[in-house]
């Protein structure tokens, strides 16, 4: 046994084809590692992002508090998640973080000083993209 | 063939390491181009089920009225006869009707409805119930409801007894007592009556483990030594006597008067079971009950009464009805309705059920037929009645709806499913629209709002 170890030391020439095929075969496989997971990080957004539906329920140009009240609900797959909301294409502060699990819905509170009888273009931006509203007219 | 790639892939070693890096690249392309094509295929199927939905609002009314509730079963007849026909004939007013006529009344049961001079058992079930309460239902309950004696002496108890609606001559009355020793054991009991402020009790009676009906007969009025008279049942209170003297308790679960009488004339009385909806009514908004009657009567010559069942007095009664004094039949069909008026609670079981008796105002010469075409109640409510339609080929889940009006926004969840090309009615006893113009929307599952505009 002694004998043999002696030998491997002294034959200098038979470790480099064993290290240089340990470090390939690392390479390999961390070179897949992260294929995969970039692969699975790649699927999951472009999964999230077709699955995302939000509706307005309701937008109610609100007389007793002087904002837009919208009330979302979320009839997608995954949870909504809203990051910006825009009025005539302005962006307005809400009540944040505002976000809806898989069916669920509320209130999203804008204080903005809508004007009677004015079309107000609203705006709802999720996260992943998705825009939500429209046209309203005040009342 | 097999053989020579196995020997050129043995030499060329670089071409194996390019396969085996090329295949796995394929792989990953391939479950990636899988994923999305797959979720993008759910999610179209899922916008694909969204455009062919078509939910629409097809009505938007004010209810004032729920629907008829009609009988539950045959009418319980207490004195008279069905001559043809069923309960089911009662529930429309379309000319089919049951036949009832007129008998001599001879029978009558009494039972407790208010406290009497004794309530000196120690004990009673439910607790802090009065007494009477516990033993005056009309089919005994047994364990439900009862009064005990753990008392080691006499103690009595009596209570007040329903008013009475028969006349001729009393032949005899008999009391009974439904009771029993709970465990083990033997006790006694008697019969219990006052009559002109004296207490006469019966014999001894035996009880048993199990609950059973014993009875005292008093063909005399023990007082007068006399036949009864009508004034004296009026003040007549019946009960039980007892004490402990076996391993356990006395307990009591019913008493109830018979009164047995010769009359000459023709009497009717009968009872139906009505039951109200409350998973669509719930009795919060319930602001009242109405009872109809479409009926034929041979006789003009008497007035008719329906009364219900005071769920607090345990009695029968019209009393607050807005209409006390009958109804005088014109020998065609006649239509009398009452009302319950703000006391319609009193008259309505927790459970929604509603005793309704129908009697004449007296016994007279006169075997009157009655022939019923309807007999109903109804609820009084403050609702709206929203109609849906599903003109689209899959099935509609509808989860929210809105009623917009300039001053409110006002939202309720709702969870109905309509078939595909059904149409479903809907009534929420929480809405009360305005005379102001309103809009109605529905959401469903899938997203899809349907509007209804009032004005």
């Amino acid at each position: 046994m002694t004998r043999k170890l002696r030998k491997l030391f002294r034959d200098r020439r038979g470790i480099t084809p064993v290290l240089s095929n340990l470090l390939l075969t690392v390479v390999a496989v961390a070179a897949m590692s992260i294929a995969t997971t970039a692969t699975y990080v790649i699927t999951t957004n472009l999964k999230e992002t077709m699955s995302e539906r939000v509706v307005i329920e309701d937008l109610w140009f609100n007389p007793s508090t002087g904002g837009i009240s919208v009330y979302l609900r979320n009839v997608g797959k995954v949870a909504v998640h809203v990051s910006a909301v825009y009025v005539n294409h302005t962006s307005q502060s809400f009540t944040s973080p505002f976000s809806l699990e898989l069916g669920e819905h509320g209130w999203l509170n804008i204080p903005y000083s809508w004007s009677s009888g004015n079309l107000h273009y609203v705006d709802i931006v999720t996260t992943r993209g998705t825009h939500v509203g429209g046209y309203y007219k005040a009342p | 063939m097999l053989e020579a790639i196995i020997k050129r892939l043995k030499h060329d070693k670089h071409g194996v390491s390019n396969v085996i890096v090329i295949m796995l690249s394929l792989i990953l392309i391939v479950v990636i181009v899988a994923n999305v094509v797959l979720w993008s295929y759910q999610m179209n199927q899922f916008d694909w089920e969204k455009m062919q939905e078509s939910v629409r609002i097809s009505s938007v009314t004010k209810v004032n009225r729920s629907s008829w509730f009609g009988v539950e079963n045959e009418y319980k007849i207490n004195v008279g006869n069905i001559v043809n026909g069923t309960y089911q004939d009662t529930k429309t007013a379309d000319g089919v009707y049951e036949a009832f006529q007129e008998e001599k009344f001879q029978l009558e049961t009494l039972r407790p409805n208010a406290a009497g001079q004794h309530a000196e058992w120690p004990r009673e079930y439910p607790g802090g119930n009065a007494h009477w309460s516990l033993v005056g239902e009309d089919s005994s309950d047994d364990d439900a409801t009862y009064v005990e004696n753990d008392a080691e002496a006499w103690k009595k108890e009596s209570y007040n007894l329903q008013e009475s609606i028969g006349s001729g001559t009393i032949n005899w009355i008999r009391v009974y007592i439904r009771a029993k020793v709970p465990a083990s054991g033997s006790n006694i009991i008697r019969t219990l009556i006052r009559t002109y402020g004296t207490d006469y009790e019966g014999s001894d009676l035996a009880l048993s483990t199990s609950y059973r009906n014993n009875y005292t007969q008093y063909n005399v009025n023990s007082n007068t030594g006399s036949a009864w008279t009508w004034t004296e049942l009026a003040s007549l209170e019946a009960g039980a006597s007892s004490k402990k003297s076996g391993a356990d308790n006395v307990r009591l679960t019913a008493v109830w008067v018979v009164v047995n009488y010769t009359n000459t004339n023709y009497s009717f009385d009968m009872t139906g079971t009505f039951t109200l909806d409350l998973s669509t009514y719930p009795l919060d908004y319930i602001e009242g009950v109405e009872i109809q009657l479409r009926y034929r009567a041979s006789d003009t010559g008497e007035n008719w009464f329906l009364k219900a069942y005071n769920w607090t007095t345990m009695a029968y009664s019209d009393s607050a009805f807005n209409n006390t004094l009958g109804h005088t039949p014109t020998t065609s069909w006649d239509i009398y309705a009452v009302n319950l008026t703000d006391k319609w609670r009193s008259y309505v079981s927790d459970g929604g059920t509603i005793y309704v008796k129908m009697q004449d105002s007296q016994p007279d010469v006169n075997q009157t037929t009655i022939n019923i075409d309807f007999l109903a109640v109804r609820v009084v409510i403050n609702g709206t009645k929203i109609t849906f339609q599903n003109k689209g080929s899959l099935t509609s889940h509808l989860v929210s709806l809105w009623v917009d009006n300039s001053t409110q926004h006002q939202r309720y969840d709702i969870n109905i499913f309509i078939n595909s090309g059904d149409t479903e009615s809907y009534i929420r006893n929480d809405i009360s629209l305005s005379d102001n113009p309103y809009t109605v929307r529905v959401v469903t599952e899938r997203g899809n709002i349907a509007v209804f505009t009032s004005h």
